[in-house]
């Protein structure tokens, strides 16, 4: 499955704005499969940065999440920093 | 008139006198007091394994701008520092506020004490063999006792005076002691008072040190992920990599096959 990574971070903020791993169509799999190995795909990105990264599936045609939506920690742990809550997201093609 | 003639008389004079000194000495001291207030990101239970090594390989980087302390690494920021603790993986957050505090304290000691002395003096009285100028011998002998006694009245003086100088020479130090400790203990009252007072008015300053503080951090933080994230990108073949950066983002774009 060929892959684009995006990646955005604003230093500012201390946010990751994007991180985006987006399936570039050029394989067709079976959905199990191409679901597998895309889901991996964004955790393994996501763990480079991120301690516990939720993976987002974005649909072709959605809207990103909404930011906040994106960075509520999923342990409850207080984050004053919500750079290190953005999720990897998955696009789904 | 011939030449004048001298009378001498020896004048002696138990004296057993009280004299009485006060001994006083001052302590100042200064030190500069600083009241801290501190928060702590916990950065390992949120950052990746990857970025929070490559953030430690950046920070140990003599052109990272962050300088080694012992445990970490620290960064100066207006009105405090942000330390990273590379055993806790924490990064702290310090308000500090300080100024210097002065405090003097005297201590003064009465010496007392007694002379017991035998003191001989020689007095001297002239005169003219014809009593010139109402100068006879015996008005020499009179000028010659007064000579004597005012001679022991000043040898009485001294006395007194090196009695007690010598008494405060050996308290000196003792008293020189007393007040410095009552200056240290001035001081510690004072620096525990002010270092609290200033701790207190560097909580309300700690947002703005800690807006300050990440914003350099995020500097840090930044080159962290962009390290760690292309290194995944070289490990697993990426091409197309492009790496953008301006003062306030950083974008990423590779491809490569999962």
């Amino acid at each position: 499955m060929d892959l684009k990574v995006r990646f955005r971070f604003n230093k500012a903020t201390g946010e990751v704005e994007l991180f985006d791993i987006e399936d570039e169509g050029g394989q067709r799999l079976p959905d199990a499969e191409h679901n597998r190995i895309h889901d991996r795909a964004a955790a393994d990105l996501g763990n480079v940065i991120e301690r516990d990264p939720r993976v987002s599936v974005l649909l072709p045609g959605a809207s990103a999440p909404a930011p906040q939506a994106e960075t509520e920690p999923e342990t409850g742990e207080t984050s004053a920093d919500s750079r290190l809550a953005r999720d990897a997201q998955r696009r789904e093609q | 008139m011939c030449n004048p003639r001298r009378i001498r008389i020896s004048a002696t004079r138990r004296i057993r006198e009280a004299w009485e000194r006060e001994v006083s000495r001052v302590c100042e001291l200064s030190e500069i007091v600083a009241g801290e207030a501190r928060v702590r990101d916990a950065m390992a239970a949120t950052v990746g394994r990857p970025a929070l090594r490559a953030l430690e390989r950046f920070l140990a980087d003599d052109c990272s701008g962050w300088e080694t302390v012992e445990g970490g690494y620290r960064r100066n920021v207006e009105g405090g520092y942000a330390r990273y603790c590379t055993d806790t993986h924490e990064l702290e957050i310090v308000a500090v506020l300080q100024e210097e505090v002065r405090v003097a304290a005297e201590h003064r000691e009465v010496l007392t004490g007694e002379i017991d002395a035998e003191l001989e003096a020689e007095g001297e009285g002239r005169y003219y063999s014809d009593g010139w100028g109402g100068r006879t011998k015996e008005r020499a002998e009179v000028e010659a006792q007064e000579d004597g006694q005012r001679r022991l009245d000043e040898a009485a003086a001294k006395s007194q005076r090196e009695a007690a100088e010598k008494a405060e020479e050996g308290a000196a130090d003792a008293v020189e002691a007393q007040a410095r400790r009552q200056a240290e203990e001035k001081l510690e009252a004072t620096r525990q008072r002010r270092r609290e007072e200033l701790a207190e008015q560097a909580r309300q300053h700690l947002e703005a040190v800690g807006t300050r503080a990440r914003q350099v951090f995020n500097q840090a933080l930044s080159q962290a992920y962009r390290d760690a994230i292309l290194a995944y990108a070289r490990a697993h073949g990426a091409d197309n990599i492009q790496c953008t950066e301006d003062d306030n983002v950083v974008e990423l774009e590779f491809s490569f096959t999962a």
